[in-house]
């Protein structure tokens, strides 16, 4: 089986921000991605405060441990971010920061998928 | 390293008294005879130590030892049965057609896949959900031209068993022969030529406790199943496998006939209960789980499912405890997981959340009690993270 860094099973093994968020879905801006065809589906919410700050993250993944660890590195390094900020975010530094494997990659490319898509969600909820 | 190995079916630990049975082979000055080697008491003692364990392997399998070619492992064996019958029937212009199934271990189906270049024609039989054969199918793929019927006993993924002595019953009156792939059996159940009535069985020792790297071809003497050889050289096994011969590890795998002979079919039983004692422990706590394969099974191995958890994620997370097998490998390597699973239809679901615990001699109840509790803590841990199931709240 694949070599975890220490990094990525210290995420997967206590996950930062796992779960939904509560409360009414105006609040906040939900993004999907992944098919479980495919062996990864993400759910992933983010809660802007009033100066667009980022201020409560949740998910959930069905996933290999990368795709997990992935949802809850981010989850820990958006929280206080503004939009702007958290857009700079990539999953290339999701992959640095846990060494993911080569081959797990595209599963990443995925968690950032559905976190765009909650960060759009969240902006465009703002904005109406 | 984990604690816990649940990973018979991969392979098993050495039993004590086979490593203590090898040692006197493994000598510096003694036992290292080459059993050709007949004009000297070095050679002659090896060469009964070698004959010695090939009662053993015939005795297990209650057949003429005259059968046993030593090899290097099943996947040898099941070369030489499946390659070897085939190309000799083949370079005498005699049939060219196989039937096989779908499930069986790469094994058989790369070998068959190397036939079909060859030129051989390959029936693959369909499974059910379960993963059980047809007999009526395999009685429509029979043809005139069929030379080889090769089935496994057991599986070694899901532990689902065919009915071998009813496929022998349906061969009765056709010229084609029976290869039985019993890797995954020996040891674990009787395996009796005369109930089985095969023509061809494999076996690997370091599956029920002897050395890796050892395995045997059981092939019907009189009359005498034909095979064209793998090797060429010296002329050892009869001259169906040339090179000389490996003592220690074929000594390994005469004592570990001779151990799993006595233990049948008592273990047979124990291995029962301690399966049994893992399925009804897990289904008791309530996660939804599917156990997949049905009908008659290998006492050892289990395959299941917990449908909405991924099964790498659960094997991650058990990994400091327990060592489990993958059910499905669904890495990038092998984006379409097992072939087996994929046999028998399994949605992707159910798939992709599989994983195998296989038992063995040393497994002991309260080993499983201990697995349960490891395994239900992950599986609801990573349930409460997964966007399958009916949907959490953040805390
Ligand atoms: C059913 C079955 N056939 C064949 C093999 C191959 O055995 P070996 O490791 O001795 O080549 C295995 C083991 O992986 C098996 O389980």
């Amino acid at each position: 089986m694949t070599d975890w860094s220490p990094a990525l099973l210290r995420h997967f093994r206590s996950p930062v921000g796992s779960g939904l968020l509560a409360g009414d879905s105006t609040e906040f801006g939900t993004g999907e991605a992944g098919a479980v065809k495919s062996g990864v589906r993400i759910v992933y919410q983010l809660a802007l405060s009033d100066g667009d700050i980022i201020d409560r993250v949740g998910w959930l993944a069905f996933g290999c441990p990368a795709t997990i660890a992935s949802c809850s590195w981010l989850a820990e390094s958006l929280v206080g971010l503004s939009v702007d900020r958290a857009r700079d975010l990539t999953g290339g530094q999701v992959m640095v920061a846990l060494d993911i494997p080569r081959d797990r990659r595209s599963r990443v490319l995925v968690v950032e998928d559905a976190v765009r898509g909650a960060l759009d969600a969240a902006t465009t909820m703002r904005d109406t | 390293m984990a604690r816990l190995y649940l990973d018979h079916a991969a392979t098993t630990p050495l039993d004590p008294a086979v490593l203590e049975a090898m040692l006197p082979w493994m000598g510096c000055d003694t036992g290292f005879g080459n059993p050709a080697s007949v004009t000297h008491a070095y050679g002659r003692t090896a060469a009964a130590a070698v004959e010695q364990a090939r009662r053993q392997v015939a005795d297990l399998l209650q057949a003429p030892a005259e059968g046993v070619i030593f090899t290097g492992s099943a996947t040898e064996a099941i070369n030489m049965a499946v390659l070897g019958s085939m190309r000799f029937s083949m370079q005498r212009g005699r049939g060219s057609h196989l039937v096989t199934c779908a499930t069986e271990h790469s094994a058989v189906l790369a070998a068959c896949e190397q036939l079909r270049r060859e030129g051989a024609t390959i029936t693959v039989l369909p499974v059910d959900a379960n993963g059980q054969l047809s007999l009526a199918d395999l009685q429509e793929a029979l043809r005139d031209d069929t030379v080889l019927v090769s089935l496994m006993l057991g599986n070694n993924e899901t532990g689902v068993c065919h009915d071998i002595a009813a496929v022998a019953a349906l061969l009765q009156g056709h010229p084609a022969r029976l290869h039985v792939d019993a890797t995954q059996a020996v040891g674990k159940v009787p395996v009796h030529l005369p109930a089985l009535q095969a023509d061809l069985l494999s076996l690997s020792a370091h599956k029920f406790h002897g050395p890796k790297g050892v395995g045997a071809l059981w092939r019907c003497p009189e009359p005498r199943v034909r095979l064209q050889p793998l090797l060429f050289g010296g002329g050892q096994e009869s001259g169906e496998r040339s090179g000389t011969q490996a003592v220690h590890q074929i000594v390994g795998l005469g004592e570990a006939c001779g151990l799993a002979a006595n233990a049948l079919p008592a273990e047979m039983q124990r291995l029962t209960a301690l399966r049994d004692r893992l399925e009804a422990g897990l289904r008791a706590t309530g996660i939804p789980m599917v156990c997949n394969g049905a009908g008659r099974r290998l006492p050892h191995i289990s395959n299941l499912s917990f449908p909405g958890l991924h099964g790498e994620a659960l094997l991650a997370d058990i990994e400091p405890e327990l060592a489990v097998a993958l059910g499905s490998a669904c890495s990038s390597a092998d984006a379409r997981g097992s072939h087996v699973l994929r046999a028998m239809g399994l949605d992707e679901t159910l798939s992709l959340s599989a994983f195998r615990l296989s038992v063995g001699r040393r497994t002991t109840p309260a080993d499983i009690d201990v697995a349960v509790a490891v395994v239900a803590r992950s599986a609801q841990r990573l349930l409460r993270l997964s966007p399958l199931q009916p949907r959490g709240v953040a805390g």
